[in-house]
This record gives C-alpha cells, structure tokens and sequence, in this order.
C-alpha cells in the first residue's frame, strides 16, 4: 500500500489477535473530535531497543556478581531504574496531549491529501511526538509548553468521495528510544476527493449540441466571435479582461463575444452513456478544468442536479464536488 | 483495521554523531591508565578518520579498508600485550573494538549499540577501583551517553542543550531512590562462576620474593594499601609493624616462601574467644582489593569478624585473592606456642657456602657473646653506629655473595638489605630466624580517626626466635635510620629527595605543603567514608542490616521485601506522574458536575458531543425527555452562567444546590 521502505520492527501483530485488538481498541477509544490523552488512551512497551538496555544491565549485573564488585553492581541497579523513569517519562510526555482534526483541502483522486491537526501540549511540559496514518506520512512535532502546533499530515487518495483515513498513530519514543508511548485515535478526520481527471479526454458536449454542428469546436469559435467592450464585473475570468484597453485607459473592461446559438458551456453527464462511470466523472472533472483554466463560464448537469453557468474557484469547487459525491450528489 | 506498526527513520544525524564522540571521549578516558597508550591514540585517530568522512572530505572507508584496519589493529594489539589474557587486556581489546566500532557508525542501529557499549565500558572501569571520584566520574559519564542516546533518538532538536542536560541529570536523580532501594535490599551472594579472566597488575608493593640489590631504585607508590580504625587506644607509631608474609627461605639470593611456610599460610588457627587481659589492640581494617590472598595486622593478631582467618603464624588470610574492597576486624591476643623441631631447622638454614665473609664474622661474634639478646644488640650497633646509609636508591649488588658486598662494601640500601642481611647472620650465628614483609607506619587522618597506609609504607624486618621470649621482632632498618619507624619513609629519605621521585603526579608527594596536606586529608576521609558504607556493602553487613530491621531473613523473604519497597517507590514515582492529570481531570468542580451529567444522559442513551454547546445539549435533552423540560432549563441555565464566567467554578453553594437539582432528574425514557 504505502511506497516507504518497511521496516520490521515495532508491534506488527496480524490475524485474529490483530483483529481482537483492533476491536478492543475500537470500543476503549471511540471516535472523537478532540482528544486529550489519559491512562485510558496511552499505551507505553518497551521497544526493542528497551529490551536490549534490559540485557545489558542484567548482563552488567552478572558481571558485578562474578566479580564480587558493589559498584558494578550498582550501575546494573542504575540502568534499571532509569529504564524504569524513562516509562514515566515516556507517559508523562504523551500525557495531557490534546489532538483535534482541524481540516482538510479537498484534492483529487491519486494525490496526497492535507490533514490539518491541531496539537497542543499540556501546561506542565513540553512534548515531541510523532502522529500519522502510514509510516512514510509520520509528523514530528516538537511542542513547547502550553503550545498549539499545526500538524499537517499527507495521505495518498485512493479513491474518489470522501476519505475517512481512520484511527491515527500518536507515538513517540522520547527521551532514549527504550520506552514507545502510544495512543491510537479516531479524530473523524475527512477529506472530499474529487475525481481524478482523465488523462486523455475525449470531451462530448450537450445531446442538442451534438446532433447540430461537428464536435465541440463551435464555442472556440464562438469564443473568438468578438462582439465588443463592456465594463467589467468582479469575478469574470481574467483572461476575458481587455488588457490593451486597461493599459490606454486605466479602466478594466471585459471582452463581450457573441452568444453561439446553442448552449456549447454546459458540460452534461448525460451526454457520457454508456460509459463506465469512473471514466466518465473523471472526463467531467477533466472537461471543467480545462474550461476553468481557458475562463470560460460553464455549468454542469448531473442526473437531477445542475450548476452553473459560472467560473470561478467557488464554482469550480461546487461542481467538483458534485462528481465527487456522486451518486449521493444532490 | 488501522496500522499497528511503527517504523522509524534509520538515518543518524550530526548532533547523534557528535555526542557519541562526546561520550567515547568519556568513557575511553576512564581507562587511560589501564590500556596500552597507542590504542588511546587510535580512538583518536578513528574519531578523526570518521568526522572527516561524515564532512564528506573522505570517502567513507569500503569494507576491505575497514576490515584490513580490523586486522592490523588486533594483530598489533596481540603482540603489545605479549598475548596475555587478563582483564586489563580484555578491556582493552574492548576499547578497540569499540573505536573500530565508530568507523561503521552510519545507522541508528550501529548507533545505539555503540552507546551500550559505552555504558559497559564505563561500568568496567570500576573492575580498577571503586573510590568516590571514579565513582562520580562514571556517574557522571553515563549521563552523558543517555544524552547521546536522546541525540541518537532524536529527541533534542527543540531543546537546548542546557535543558537537556537538566532533564537527564534530572531523572538520574529520579532514578536514585531506586537505585538506593536495589542496592540495599537486593540480595548478595558469592560468585555464580569463577571468572576466567583475572587481573594482571598486582596492586601491592610487596612481593613474595625478596631479592635485595635487584633494583638501583625502589619502585614507590602513593596508592592506598589499607586504613586501620582502631577501637581503643592506638599504638604507637613505632610499633605499627602490619605483617603480611614470612620470608623463611634463603637461596644465596634472595629470601622465599618454603613449602612448609605455604601450607602453614593455609591453615586456619581458632579464632579467638571471651575477651582476655593480654588482649591489646581491637580494630578494623578496611582493604584496597590487591590480588593476592594476604591480609594486614599487628603482632598476635585473631580474626575476630570477616572474612579472612588466622594462620597459626598470626598471619591473616583469605580463601581467595582479594579483588574487591574488604573488611574485617582483628583483636590482638598473645598466645603461647610452640614450634616444632622440624621449623626450627627451617629457619636456620642457609645455603652450603654462602656469604663466607659474613658468616665467618656472625660465628666470631657469636663465641664472643654467647647469649642470643646481646648478640642482637650488638649487630643492631655495628648498624647504627658505622657508616651505613638508609637510601631508596642503593648500588646494585653484582657480586656472587650479595650480603658480603653490602656488608662490607656498598653499605648503603633499604629495609631488604637490611633484612636479609640481619637474617642471615643470625642464621649464621646460630640463633633461628625468618623474614617478615608488610608495611610500617601508615597516616593518620585525624578527622576520620582512621590510619592509612599506602604501598610506599611497605617494609621488611626480621623476627628471631629467643627460647624464653619467643620470636622477638628485629628491625635492623630502625637502627640505621630511626626516622623510618618513628615517623615514616618521607622523613626518612627527606634529605636524599628521592620520596615518590618516580611519580611527580602523586599528591601525596606535596604533602609537606599545607594546603595539600589539609586537601588529601580532607578527600581520604570522604573516600574512606563512600568505602566504609557504600562500597563495602557486602553480604555480612546485609544481612545485620537486614537483621536490624526485619528481624532473621532468608533469600526468599529478602526478595520478597526488595520486591516490596521497589513498587512503594515505583509507585511513589508513578503517582507523581499522574498528578498532574488528575489534577487536571478534577479540574474545576462546576466542569466535573457537568461532565458527570453528560456522562449520565450518554448513558441513558442521548449521544452527546463533549464539542457541543450548553445550550445545544440542552436542546437535545430536552426532545429526549420533554417532561423534565422545566428542571433542564433551570439546571442547564445555571451551567451557562457558571461555565463560562470569569471566576470559572462558582461558589461551593450554588454547586451545591445544582447537585441537588441533578439528583431531581429522572431521566427515564
């Protein structure tokens, strides 16, 4: 699943235990908006870097014994106990924790999404921590006292509506790398993917369209179909601006083309049947940004719904999501 | 099904990279005195060779390169301590390996096995000595690789390097306590295997051969022998002879052991019993570990606690060579004994020959003055009063009759010389002998009230056995040069200067200098103090301890109460860490109140969000429950008002009255 180089360490327990402890942990930590961490929420194991530290202080014991030596003695005794205050420690660090999923941008089918988390360490100490879903996305995070820090955390979409990546790993091995301090946590973290757009589209237009004049190019030529000046309206695509009028005048003005006689702006998700309906979103998501990109206005119809005409980002963004949702669009 | 794993980032980074050279520095320090110098130069070199490498001015070496050092190193290191296996060429080869170990020093994993190797190298060192100030420096140097560690962990990048240092040293003081609570109550017990490898050095100035005119320069050390406390009066100085060996045995060269003397040193003799009227001296020896079984005590000594015994020659021994810091208690009590025919051969004989001129002398002397007192006293005159010379630094004595050419010739040496010489011309006189190797003297710490004797006090005089007194001691040396006995060996050889000449670095060279004198006091009581009740925490003074305060203890019960304080104190330590979140859980008692009234209505099947407003919960309470419409309102208007006021909490009375209200509320479907 993820591209990182695995490592075989940590606790990677599979099949029905796994399972239990997943359920086991389902049912300790229900999903949460904001979490603060507890005894109830921390797990602390010692990793195995822990357990080799244990080896040598029993190993630094033995010596001590054979030699008859007290000091000696004394260091396999001082090894313990600071593997036993680096537990405490380890929990102290995590303790007090409070994580809340503050948003997430919406991207498109096979690109890394942004999770935006909030993490705030408690008032009595500083804390580092790492948080993520897979290995390869792990933040790390060092917070002052009383800080609140933001935690951008990537995970790669796989698939178009919304994505709910789920219970998410708050570890840290801080101070020595012998003790992890863990927490697993469902924050309802949720992104909206939008379709991947198709790579080579073969755009259709409106069935009216369609029957009447050859493929698509009627709107370009509609679009070079100068008609005139008009005083330009805040949120009318850029590249619609007369910019050789703005630089005689100082004024914007906005070029007025002549309407085609029929409706080239409407991108229709009927005019797609028969194909199947992932290539089909993903040629709509590829048919609006190419319109948004050129500036034309456009409007998008889908079965029981429609948009537009418009451009613009927040228009983009409605009818984006509309694909992403679909069916559970309207 | 969500991810359980955690994999972590094997890359090392520089500040890791720094500290571990930090803490090699550290830890390879604690062994300079005790591994070949060129293998302290080779650390350094090795930190060289890695830092220009990590700088990326040189390629990092491949394995053929890295192997091929390994090889050459070891052999070196082989024929440099003439392949000997002891625990000092053990540590060494480990200080090498863990140089070497720094060249392949690139991932985590390299790195966190090297800070384990520091830490047992560190612990190692106190295989050597055990005193306060190795001590605190040990200590002190395993602080420094867990901050290697938490650099290896990558847990100090927001932190400055002040804080991390106080957080470390910080939970080293956490960890005392239990170190403490293990230390004392974790039983003691004796060696669960003999260890193969046993200590080269010899840490004594004494030696169980005695072979005067050898060296042109005594070999001297300011290193501590033993410290006597004594119980009762003190001798005088004078008379402070700590015996150790008798010498029985004369070869023509030098003075040995017989066999009969060894199996003699084997025996153990009964220890004393009630306290009797001839006893004189009572007290304790505290001994530095040395290696050889030997124990130190005045004349008549009974072991009356510890571990050695006594020989039926007074003599104190142990079972096995002493190498860690020992202690026991002797009272003195003069005893009559006999000594058989057979040991009166052995102490008079001398080779076929020897040292014609000095025998022929000892006889002429001896039909002159038949009685064995005087004739003593009249050799111990020819010392005092011809021109014989105490000097650490005497002629070698080359000549087949090494006595004849002293003394008659050279005359000039130190208490061997005189020794043998003495010994053997009572042998040649006819009047039984041997001689006896220890120390003299010793020096006070008036602050402690304890005596210390260091290597540089070694001695050797004679005893001479006389029929109707027993074996008399003889200290020819006392006749030559009275200082040596009355006030030491730095009186002594004041005026020569040859006190610890080879040894510039030895405080107690300086200490004709009052500051030095009142700074080596002052540390030689607190070193003796950390030996007296740290170090010689042994399984005797457990089990009074344990004695003491839980009455007679076997290992069970002894585990059982370790096992018991431990979690007192682990849990001490972990309440201390939860007290910040409860604190924090109990928070104030006006949010507990509305907490627990949520956590009711969950319960009764409302889902409620901990995000959601008063005012919203309200709402959906009240849906949920329309009868009690009216005692929601009120109790959730009070909520409102007291919530979020400035003086957050609202006074005990109105919490009060809002319980009350609470206890109203039938949430009843």
């Amino acid at each position: 699943m993820t591209t990182g180089i695995r490592q075989k360490s940590g606790a990677r327990i599979g099949g029905q235990l796994g399972r239990r402890i997943d359920k086991w942990v389902e049912k300790r930590l229900p999903p949460v908006e904001e979490a603060t961490l507890s005894h109830r929420a921390i797990f602390v194991l010692p990793t195995r870097w822990g357990v080799g530290f244990l080896m040598l202080a029993g190993l630094i014991l033995l010596t001590g014994i054979n030699y008859q030596n007290s000091m000696i003695l004394a260091v396999g005794f001082f090894l313990i106990s600071i593997f036993v205050v680096n537990i405490l420690i380890a929990y102290r660090n995590m303790s007090g924790l409070v994580i809340r999923f503050h948003r997430a941008a919406s991207c498109f089918s096979d690109e890394l999404a942004g999770f935006e988390f909030l993490v705030s360490a408690s008032e009595h100490g500083a804390a580092t921590v790492q948080l993520g879903w897979t290995p390869d996305s792990y933040v790390t995070l060092d917070l002052d006292q009383n800080g609140q820090r933001r935690a951008v955390i990537e995970y790669r979409c796989r698939k178009r509506g919304w994505l709910t990546p789920g219970r998410m790993l708050i570890t840290s091995t801080y101070p020595m790398g012998l003790i992890r301090a863990w927490s697993w946590q469902d924050l309802n973290a949720k992104a909206l993917v939008y379709p991947r757009p198709a790579t080579q589209p073969q755009f259709k237009w409106s069935a009216s369209l369609a029957e009447g004049e050859g493929k698509g190019d009627s709107h370009i030529v509609g679009q070079e179909d100068f008609a005139g000046l008009r005083t330009y309206v805040p949120g009318e695509p850029l590249t619609r601006i007369a910019w050789k009028k703005y630089a005689q005048q100082g004024e914007l003005y906005s070029k007025e083309f002549s309407q085609p006689e029929l409706d080239p702006d409407w991108i229709d998700f009927d005019a797609y049947q028969g194909m199947e309906t992932e290539l089909r979103l993903s040629t709509l998501c590829a048919q609006i940004l190419e319109l948004e990109q050129k500036g034309t206005p456009y409007g998008l119809r889908m079965p029981g719904w429609a948009c537009g005409p418009g451009s613009g980002l927040e228009h983009r963004n409605k009818c984006l999501t509309a694909l992403a949702k679909y069916p559970d669009h309207v | 099904m969500f991810k359980r794993s955690f994999d972590e980032s094997p890359a090392l980074d520089t500040r890791a990279l720094v500290w571990m050279v930090f803490s090699l520095a550290a830890a390879a320090g604690a062994h300079w005195n005790h591994v070949p110098v060129w293998l302290l130069g080779f650390a350094c070199v090795s930190v060289f060779w890695r830092t220009r490498v990590y700088q990326g001015k040189w390629p990092a070496p491949s394995t053929w390169v890295k192997g091929g050092v390994m090889v050459v190193t070891s052999v070196a290191y082989v024929f440099s301590t003439q392949a000997q296996f002891t625990v000092e060429t053990a540590v060494g080869f480990f200080v090498l390996a863990y140089a070497l170990k720094l060249l392949e020093l690139n991932q985590r994993r390299d790195a966190f096995l090297f800070s384990f190797m520091t830490l047992f190298l560190l612990c190692l060192g106190f295989l050597f000595t055990q005193s306060l100030f190795v001590s605190l420096y040990i200590f002190i140097a395993m602080g420094l690789s867990f901050v290697a560690l938490m650099a290896v962990n990558q847990s100090l990048k927001s932190r400055s390097i002040g804080a991390t240092f106080k957080g470390v040293y910080g939970s080293m003081a956490v960890a005392a306590p239990l170190l403490i609570v293990m230390y004392l109550f974790f039983p003691r017990f004796g060696p669960l295997w003999a260890m193969p490898l046993k200590s080269s050095t010899a840490f004594t100035g004494l030696d169980e051969t005695m072979s005067p005119g050898d060296v042109a320069n005594l070999a001297q050390s300011g290193e501590r022998a033993f410290r006597i406390v004594f119980n009762g009066p003190r001798p005088a100085y004078r008379d402070l002879y700590w015996r150790a060996l008798i010498l029985d045995r004369y070869d023509g060269t030098s003075w040995k052991r017989s066999f009969s003397q060894t199996n003699r040193d084997r025996q153990g003799a009964v220890r004393p019993g009630a306290r009797t009227q001839t006893e004189q001296w009572d007290y304790e020896v505290l001994l530095e570990p040395h290696n050889r079984e030997w124990g130190f005590a005045l004349d008549d000594a009974k072991v009356a606690r510890g571990a050695p015994f006594s020989t039926p020659d007074q003599l104190v021994r142990f079972m096995r060579d002493v190498k860690s810091p020992e202690w026991y208690r002797v009272i003195n009590q003069a005893e009559e004994y006999r000594e058989s025919a057979q040991s009166f051969a052995r102490f008079s004989s001398l080779p076929q020959g020897s040292n014609p001129r000095t025998a022929e002398w000892a006889k002429q002397l001896r039909e002159t003055t038949p009685d064995a007192g005087t004739f003593i006293k009249t050799v111990l005159t020819r010392f005092n009063q011809e021109p014989y010379a105490y000097t650490l630094s005497p002629p070698l004595l080359t000549s087949p009759n090494r006595i004849d050419e002293f003394f008659f010739d050279t005359r000039r040496g130190f208490c061997e010389h005189y020794a043998s010489t003495m010994a053997f011309i009572l042998r040649a006189a006819n009047i039984p002998s041997r001689v006896l190797a220890g120390y003299q003297g010793g020096e006070w710490n008036e602050q402690g009230g304890f005596l210390v004797v260091h290597q540089y006090d070694a001695h050797a005089w004679v005893e001479a056995w006389l029929p109707e007194r027993g074996w008399v001691r003889v200290d020819p040396t006392a006749a030559v040069a009275p200082q040596r006995v009355e006030s030491g060996i730095r009186d002594a050889v004041a005026e020569e200067g040859t006190f610890l000449q080879n040894t510039p670095l030895s405080l107690a060279r300086y200490n004709h200098i009052g500051v030095f004198a009142w700074a080596t006091n002052n540390l030689e009581y607190m070193n003796y103090m950390w030996q007296k009740w740290v170090v010689n925490y042994d399984q005797e003074k457990q089990s009074s301890f344990f004695k003491r305060w839980f009455g007679d203890s076997d290992m069970k019960t002894m585990l059982m109460i370790l096992a018991g304080v431990s979690m007192m104190v682990f849990l001490v330590l972990s309440l201390l860490t939860l007290k910040a979140e409860w604190r924090r859980n109990k928070g104030d008692p006006m949010v507990r109140l509305y907490r627990s009234l949520l956590n009711r209505m969950n319960k009764k099947g409302l889902l409620l969000d901990a995000g959601l407003t008063p005012g919203q919960a309200l709402a959906l309470a009240i849906k949920k429950w329309p009868r009690q419409r009216k005692l929601l309102r009120q109790i959730f208007s009070e909520f409102e008002q007291n919530l979020y006021a400035d003086d957050a909490g609202g006074s005990p009375d109105r919490v009060r009255r809002l319980k009350r209200d609470i206890k109203q509320l039938a949430l009843n479907p």
